[in-house]
């Protein structure tokens, strides 16, 4: 499972990169949203893990981008709680779930990276189990 | 106070809720940070151990220094939940100060008083040095009252540093042997209405004679320069005002300050 995190402070992408590798994802970070945005076109990721509050082009804007690029992947916006309103716009315009800075339990973290997970490998089996059907058909 | 005057206070305040809001966001970020690398070591030191073990069995003579493998591999431990209760620490401040910088209107909803005093006093247990300098006397059942709680709360926390600065004024280095701090909280029936009064007492140096009569007018402050403008003491006046109560500096012939925010306590009708 590719993971892409998009973050400007270095010391969370490291320090969250290492954490979900533990837990067996791919994972590839980056401080900057063009960056982000250039690595989603050229790579596709399943699951991106979204600061809120980036500079140059900022959260909202980019999860567009990412979800005009492919609307299937799970976006998780992560937010301190000075930004909990531009959560719920993320929500209307596609992403999937939030964290909250700073993380209180990184057993949830996992969890909510889990339950992207699942739904992107529920979703590719639908999907190829679709295309093994009308293929038959 | 006139309109302008009220409107430079609130001013003020927004400014300084401003800057606490930028402060608490810019202390998110390594919180996070710290949590997640202390994850990371604690789950890389589940995998590291059962090895650590095996190696300490099989070289029984060696040691980490004065320490077993085993007992280094506890205080390593120990070491990790000391930065995690420590960062639990800082991120409980840091929320109490973003509610404390929150908006300054909002609801008036039904809230239990000593809720708020005591996390005011939690608040404020910095500016005291962490010491048992304040002491509290509360009910240990709910005192409701109709109240904007962050308002409230920012009233007592406003009495409660002027009484550190206070202290420190007076005793300087040996605050935490000889300040105290009294947060009591009383009720009482006035003319068939039931209240409650917190009282605020502190063993400094006392307000000024001069100053007593004036003292919630704004811009009037006994701190010197660069601690406090003086427009706390004011602003806490027109808050308990708006809430149908009374604040008060309590004259009385004990060295020290006493101040005394009285409340209506919320009526109860079977009726609603």
């Amino acid at each position: 499972m590719d993971v892409l995190i998009v973050d400007d402070e270095k010391d969370i992408l490291r320090s969250l990169k290492t954490f979900l590798e533990m837990e067996g994802y791919h994972v590839t970070t980056t401080d900057n949203s063009t960056d982000a945005i250039e690595r989603f076109e050229r790579n596709g990721y399943n699951i991106v893990l979204l600061d809120i509050n980036m500079p140059e082009i900022d959260g909202l804007e980019l999860l567009e981008r990412i979800l005009s690029i492919d609307y299937h992947t799970e976006v998780i916006m992560m937010t301190g709680f000075n930004s909990l309103d531009k959560v719920f716009e993320a929500r209307e315009l596609g992403a999937s779930e939030y964290m909250l800075k700073p993380f209180d339990d990184m057993d949830s973290v996992g969890e909510i990276a889990g339950h992207a997970r699942d739904r992107v490998k529920r979703w590719n089996r639908a999907f190829e189990q679709g295309l093994l059907e009308s293929s038959n058909a | 106070m006139d309109k302008d005057d009220k409107n430079v206070m609130y001013d003020a305040y927004d400014e300084v809720a401003s800057l606490l809001q930028g402060v608490a966001h810019e202390i998110n970020n390594p919180i996070t940070s710290i949590r997640t690398n202390v994850k990371n070591i604690e789950m890389m030191l589940d995998e590291f151990e059962p090895i650590i073990e095996e190696y300490a069995d099989d070289h029984p003579e060696e040691s980490i220094g004065n320490l077993s493998f085993e007992e280094a591999l506890s205080r390593l431990r120990q070491s990790l939940n000391g930065i995690h209760s420590a960062s639990a620490r800082v991120s409980t401040v840091v929320e109490n100060f973003k509610d404390f910088a929150g908006s300054s209107g909002g609801e008036m909803t039904e809230i239990n008083l000593v809720d708020v005093v005591e996390s005011s006093v939690s608040m404020t247990s910095y500016e005291f040095g962490g010491s048992d300098i304040v002491q509290l006397e509360v009910p240990n059942e709910p005192v409701m009252v109709n109240a904007n709680q962050m308002q409230l709360e920012q009233v007592f926390v406003n009495l409660l540093t002027n009484a550190s600065h206070a202290l420190k004024d007076k005793y300087g280095d040996t605050v935490s042997e000889q300040g105290e701090v009294v947060v009591s909280m009383n009720q009482m029936n006035r003319d068939g209405e039931e209240w409650v009064n917190v009282i605020v007492s502190d063993n400094g140096p006392g307000v000024p004679e001069d100053l007593k009569d004036s003292i919630f007018a704004p811009y009037i402050t006994t701190k010197e320069q660069g601690k406090g403008f003086g427009i706390g003491l004011s602003k806490a006046l027109g808050t308990i005002q708006e809430h149908g109560g009374h604040l008060y500096l309590h004259d009385n012939s004990q060295p020290g300050a006493e101040f005394v925010v009285e409340l209506p306590i919320n009526a109860t009708s079977p009726d609603g």
